[in-house]
């Protein structure tokens, strides 16, 4: 039932997930659970972990924390759950029981509370970034493709030589901008209207000497 | 003394454990196959100590039973309405 289930996607993948089945028995084993890994028929793994007081019975039946791992083409799916000890699927005596509605949140908030459940995945999560391969994501800061937006308006064109007679005589001064772009204008103003008296090299108007020769700027 | 619903300890419904040494229980456990007449029999059974309940009960703790068996009809209507949107 999904309202009682810890999931999480790792980004990593392995070719084979029972090494990563085999490392959370042991694991787990160490620290006194029962424990026992089988496939699945989705060339995953699922792990019960079950221990002493820790999983009551239901109607005689041992419950135990499943950790399921499915291979994803984004990762690894693991999947934390309340299910039978060493069972993929509850059992319909144990579904249909009048009170299991009532038990399931009373197994799972003892799982929630020792955070085992937390535990468990965190330890798939080490296992796979350690010899797993890293799924590459989308980078939301790479560079857009293009295409992607509109070509910006083409630039104007740069003052030249080979310009019409009609601005033959402006081509001395620096070439304002077109008026559309007041913003292009300030800068191409702010850069470029200050040339030097003694060896003619135009520098910023916030320049108190020319930069080239040394003579204090008009 | 009447058997607690509940683990002293952990607060953990105790119920199932009852349930398991009923005999009709067991005799579901012998024999996987349900037919008709157990299905029958079993709810004749239940409306009867439903009734021997009822007839015993003094009127507040009959209330209290009767809201208690509304509440877990809810909670079971709840789950399995539940268990549909999760597909």
């Amino acid at each position: 039932m999904a309202g009682f289930e810890t999931i999480k996607l790792i980004p990593y993948t392995v070719p084979d997930l029972k090494p990563t089945a085999k490392a959370i028995v042991d694991h787990f084993t160490i620290q006194g659970y029962e424990t026992t890994a089988l496939p699945t028929i989705s060339n995953g793994w699922q792990v019960s972990l079950a221990k002493g007081g820790g999983f009551k019975k239901v109607l005689g039946t041992q419950m135990a924390l499943n950790v399921s791992l499915e291979a994803r083409p984004d990762g690894t799916l693991a999947k934390a759950n309340i299910g039978v000890f060493g069972q993929q699927a509850l059992p319909t005596i144990i579904t249909a029981f009048v009170f299991w509605p009532i038990l399931l949140p009373q197994i799972w908030g003892a799982v929630q509370q020792s955070k085992l459940d937390d535990e468990v995945i965190a330890m798939v999560e080490r296992e796979l970034s350690t010899y797993g391969t890293a799924i590459d994501r989308p980078n939301p800061y790479a560079a857009p493709p293009p295409g992607a937006y509109p070509a910006p308006p083409a630039a104007p064109a740069p003052p030249s030589a080979a310009a019409p007679a009609s601005t033959a005589a402006s081509a001395a001064q620096p070439t304002p901008p077109p008026a559309t772009d007041p913003a292009a204008a300030a800068v191409a103003a702010a850069t470029t209207d200050r040339t030097c008296s003694n060896c003619g090299t135009r520098y910023a108007p916030t320049f108190k000497f020319c930069p080239e020769c040394g003579t204090k700027a008009a | 003394m009447g058997r607690p619903w509940f683990d002293v300890g952990s607060g953990d419904l105790v119920i199932d454990r009852y349930v398991m040494e009923t005999p009709s229980y067991q005799r579901i456990l012998a024999d996987d196959a349900i037919s008709d007449h157990e299905l029958a029999q079993q709810a004749q059974h239940v409306s009867k100590l439903l009734a021997q309940l009822e007839s015993r009960l003094p009127a507040d703790a009959r209330d209290a039973f009767t809201d208690a068996m509304s509440e877990l009809a809810v909670l079971n209507a709840l789950y399995q309405k539940r268990l549909e949107q999760d597909g």
